[in-house]
């Protein structure tokens, strides 16, 4: 990797307005989605979170031209937020305790492969994003090729 | 759901967010390691407070502001899985596997002993 030089005042101010938004749009959707037994709404918060997080790291902070600050915040900020590992270990030791034990286990299970199944989807969508971006950075070198040729 | 309570929600988040960022680095630049030992230690400290406030069950905005803001915020899951692939990807498999297994079990002990810690003291 390159060595990256960013404000770091900037960064901090970025991460703390996205992480605003990150812990807030969580908490939206655990009242929206309020679930008794399994706690779907925490799944489903961090399976999304590992997705969006591949596409911000790999894709949108090194593949795109959106400020290198306003970038890392969206990932530190606004997914780390998003995620939790709070609510899920205590979600997970609440189900222990209401003796829902097979619940729990399938809990912990499900959060560790959905999530590094997300992940991976995330990367492999990078990659085909950046497929594309190629390809258009090809085709724009081309046509400029073809229009300095025909002067 | 009050607005109030998704701004106290919000403000715990930006507060944890911002702990996170400053804490992780400033642990990762000390230990001069490629291991995410900044991640895990946020990581096992949101835990173990949340296993306290787990024991608290406050059910007031002070509570919710702790627990689904600050300790949310404080601890990431997105950030493991991140950083366990990148691993993976560059060829270092076992330190991947090793930062997801030590993030989890760590998650569950520490969350189990800040229950234990606060019962005890109770």
């Amino acid at each position: 990797m390159t060595a990256v030089t960013y404000s770091k005042g900037r960064l901090y101010i970025l991460v703390a307005i996205m992480g605003f938004c990150g812990a807030s749009c969580r908490y939206l959707l655990e009242v929206v989605f309020p679930t008794s037994g399994l706690p779907v709404a925490t799944l489903c918060i961090n399976i999304v979170g590992c997705f969006v997080m591949e596409i911000v790291n790999l894709f949108l902070v090194r593949r795109t031209h959106a400020p290198r600050e306003l970038a890392r915040a969206v990932g530190i900020g606004f997914v780390g937020s998003f995620t939790t590992l709070a609510a899920f270990s205590t979600e997970s030791i609440s189900l222990i305790q209401a003796g829902e034990l097979g619940l729990a286990a399938f809990y912990v299970l499900v959060t560790l492969v959905a999530t590094v199944v997300a992940t991976l989807a995330g990367r492999g969508t990078v990659v085909v994003l950046d497929r594309h971006r190629l390809k258009r950075l090809r085709e724009e070198i081309r046509e400029r090729h073809e229009v300095a040729m025909r002067k | 759901m009050s607005l109030i309570s998704l701004v106290a929600v919000g403000c715990g988040g930006a507060l944890g967010a911002l702990s996170r960022c400053i804490l992780g680095t400033a642990i990762q630049n000390r230990l001069l390691s490629s291991f995410p030992w900044g991640t895990l230690i946020v990581n096992v400290l949101s835990c173990f407070f949340a296993g306290c406030f787990l024991w608290l069950s406050l059910d007031n905005l002070f509570g919710l502001m702790a627990t689904m803001g600050f300790l949310g915020g404080f601890s990431t899951l997105s950030t493991v899985n991140f950083e366990s692939v990148e691993f993976a990807f560059h060829g270092h498999t076992v330190k991947g596997v090793v930062n997801m297994a030590t993030t989890y079990i760590c998650a569950f002990a520490s969350a189990s002993l800040g229950f234990l810690v606060m019962s005890m003291l109770a």
